[in-house]
């Protein structure tokens, strides 16, 4: 005959186990669980002290929570030889490390939690505070408690592992958004496509990525590591570590990636920890090194764990790709605008140049102008200033491409201007000398021969600004030359020039030229030199203008046959008939 | 593509940064120099309004993490309020909630740095 006392006592005890299996199944939260299955037999038979483990492998188990324990606890691994299958009494247990532990902290007895056969984990209580020994109905009641909690912690447990994999899947969502971002860029549109705007979303996107906010990106160009980019790493220690050459060196040719703790290995890269690297990570490009990534630690001081290391490394290689092209793309745009300037150069060179020589009654008048690839500074010119009077000039502008296609064209509007006027040669000359200084720098100057050519009195009237003197050679092959003048034009302001007059006869044949004929080189390194002009002007006959002007570009020609032509060449001829 | 925007307004000693549209690498500069100027007229009490923001990128936090030491050590903080769940959720993942304050509405971003003024 049952005691009806018993029957409602056991009636609400069921009860009561079903209310807590319907608060342990609708949570999906594994600490409610654990805080659940602890809390309430914990209250109801009075115990000081529980603990529940949750199986990580076979025997190891870690603390989940602990109740009326230190706190500490919770987060520990340890190792349980002997799992038991039913509810035991620590004191019964064999001896060992885990029952050593259970005793010292308090923990008289374990409950084995098992789903489907399944041990998920240990549940166990200090001893009853007040009411004595556990009963066999206690043993009954912590059993059932213990397989009630075990589905809605065997849910929970897979449910966290669902959610952990999620965000892992999210993270890295969210790192192919990142990489694809360094991509698009790849992909944008040549004009936009930059290499400091690269490095600048890189920067950006592993300090967001990360949670670093310390961050350098080296970059190595033509065997040199140059610092492309610094973001909250003290400058001077920066400094300081690109001058060290082994530093240097090191960052030059690392390969791999190399965490604070590598770093601290070697006295060498210690150094950079100091600074606050706290990860290196060398930009791959076709399996080279082609830049470094630093980054400083992260803002939370957690250690970068492989996974991000590896995120960084794609991330760098990624960017490189786009840094290159940025940059091959960039060099493209220089040299096509130097071309371009080039082109414009030699275009001004050729329009400053007289279209055809003067016919000169008596005289016999040509010219000859090479621009070499470089578009240097020659200048020649021929002006009829009257009937009887012809300006002859040739010079030659210091420097290459536009800069000197503007000052000769400088030079020929001041010249065209000033022979107009009744101004003398030495007064043009000085008037001329002084636009230039005004115009241009220090280094900026002409080699410049000026001379009128009086028709009826048959003279030559000369003024030399530092050019390689003209020839006068007689129809006997001896030679004079003209020397007389003054400094280089754009020296020095208001320099005084001396002319000369020099009385023409028949036969006569007078030379200008300009260093690119003098300077040509032979294979040897050997120039033209004056000499072989002189040799080339006394072999040849010298009846026609164009013929000594094609003798001494033959002579030059077959000089430097298989050297580049390195400087412009200008010949301007005259004979006396 | 959608563009961005950043505006800025005052609200009392609090500068608020109303964003909006797509925040990513191509316009992190724009929130670049919004931030420095905030900095370079001293205005340290930041809060940044994502009300309007529909698309962030890493690169976009990055810029985050940029100012962020420069600000705290002027004693002033950048406040993140108004995140659709999408756009929170990236910080959540990229664990920016441990730094910053994110909070649902500006009012209690501002309140947040007034608290802050009283106490001090």
């Amino acid at each position: 005959m049952s005691n009806p006392h018993d029957d409602l006592k056991q009636q609400y005890e069921l009860q009561a186990l079903f209310d807590l299996s319907k608060v342990l199944n609708s949570s999906l939260n594994l600490n409610t669980i654990l805080d659940t299955l602890l809390l309430t037999p914990m209250g109801k038979l009075l115990i000081g002290k529980g603990i529940v483990l949750i199986a990580k492998t076979n025997s190891t188990y870690m603390i989940e929570t602990a109740k009326g324990l230190s706190r500490s606890l919770v987060g520990n691994i340890i190792e349980v030889e002997c799992m038991p299958s039913a509810p035991s009494a620590v004191a019964d247990l064999p001896p060992s490390t885990s029952k050593a532990f259970f005793d010292k902290i308090g923990i008289a007895l374990l409950i084995p939690i098992r789903h489907d056969d399944k041990g998920l984990g240990l549940v166990g209580f200090g001893k009853k505070g007040i009411a004595g020994e556990f009963t066999d109905s206690d043993y009954d009641y912590l059993h059932s408690l213990s397989n009630i909690a075990a589905t809605a912690i065997q849910n929970a447990i897979i449910f966290a592992e669902l959610n952990t994999a999620n965000r892992k899947l999210e993270k890295k969502v969210q790192e192919l958004n990142t990489l694809s971002e360094i991509e698009r860029e790849l992909n944008s549109t040549l004009s936009t496509l930059n290499s400091e705007r690269v490095v600048h979303l890189l920067a950006y996107s592993l300090m967001g990525e990360l949670m670093v906010n310390r961050c350098l990106i080296f970059l190595i160009e033509d065997s040199r590591l140059i610092l492309s980019l610094n973001r909250g790493m003290p400058a001077e220690a920066v400094e300081h570590m690109a001058e060290s050459e082994s530093v240097v060196r090191f960052l030059m040719t690392l390969r791999e990636p190399l965490l604070k703790e590598q770093l601290e290995e070697n006295d060498l890269t210690a150094e950079l920890v100091r600074t606050g690297v706290s990860v290196l990570v060398p930009m791959m490009l076709e399996s080279e090194p082609k830049g470094i990534i630093a980054l400083g630690e992260k803002i939370t001081k957690m250690a970068f764990v492989p996974d991000e290391v590896d995120f960084l490394s794609m991330l760098g290689n990624w960017s490189m790709i786009s840094i290159e092209t940025a940059r091959l793309i960039e060099q493209e745009v220089e040299k096509k605008k130097l071309e371009e300037e080039l082109r414009i150069a030699s275009e001004i060179q050729k329009q400053l140049l007289p279209e055809r020589c003067p016919q000169i009654p008596g005289f016999d008048v040509a010219a000859v102008n090479y621009p070499s690839l470089q578009v240097g500074g020659d200048y020649y010119d021929c002006i009829r200033l009257s009937d009887e009077e012809y300006l002859f000039c040739i010079a030659d502008v210091s420097g290459k491409g536009a800069p000197a296609a503007l000052l000769m064209s400088n030079l020929q509007a001041s010249l065209h201007a000033l022979a107009s006027t009744d101004m003398s040669l030495p007064e043009i000359t000085t008037k001329i000398n002084n636009i230039i200084h005004r115009n241009t720098s220090f280094d900026k100057f002409i080699t410049f021969f000026v001379g009128i050519l009086n028709v009826p009195q048959q003279t030559f009237t000369s003024v030399n600004a530092g050019h390689n003197p003209p020839y006068l050679f007689r129809s006997d092959s001896s030679f004079e030359v003209f020397e007389t003048g003054g400094l280089i034009l754009g020296m020095m302001p208001n320099v005084p020039f001396e002319v000369q007059t020099t009385a023409l006869a028949k036969g006569d044949c007078i030379v200008m030229f300009t260093d690119g004929i003098s300077e040509a080189m032979n294979v040897d390194d050997e120039e033209f030199e004056e000499h072989r002009i002189e040799a080339c002007l006394r072999k040849h006959e010298r009846s026609s203008a164009a013929g000594v002007l094609t003798s001494v570009i033959e002579a030059v020609k077959e000089f430097s046959a298989g050297s580049p032509q390195a400087d412009d060449i200008t010949l301007l001829t005259i004979t006396v008939a | 593509m959608e563009g961005f925007e950043v505006n800025k307004r005052d609200n009392d000693n609090v500068a608020i940064l109303n964003l909006k549209g797509y925040l990513d690498a191509h316009t992190a500069p724009d929130l670049e120099s919004a931030f420095q100027q905030l900095i370079d007229t001293k205005s340290y009490n930041i809060v940044v309004n994502f009300a309007d923001l529909s698309y962030i990128s890493s690169a976009g936090l990055g810029v985050f993490m940029g100012f962020i030491e420069d600000i705290r050590k002027n004693g002033g903080d950048i406040k993140l309020s108004s995140m659709k769940p999408k756009i929170y959720r990236v910080f959540d993942l990229l664990g920016f909630p441990t730094l910053y304050d994110i909070l649902d509405e500006e009012e209690k971003a501002v309140a947040k740095f007034k608290d802050a003024g009283e106490q001090s």
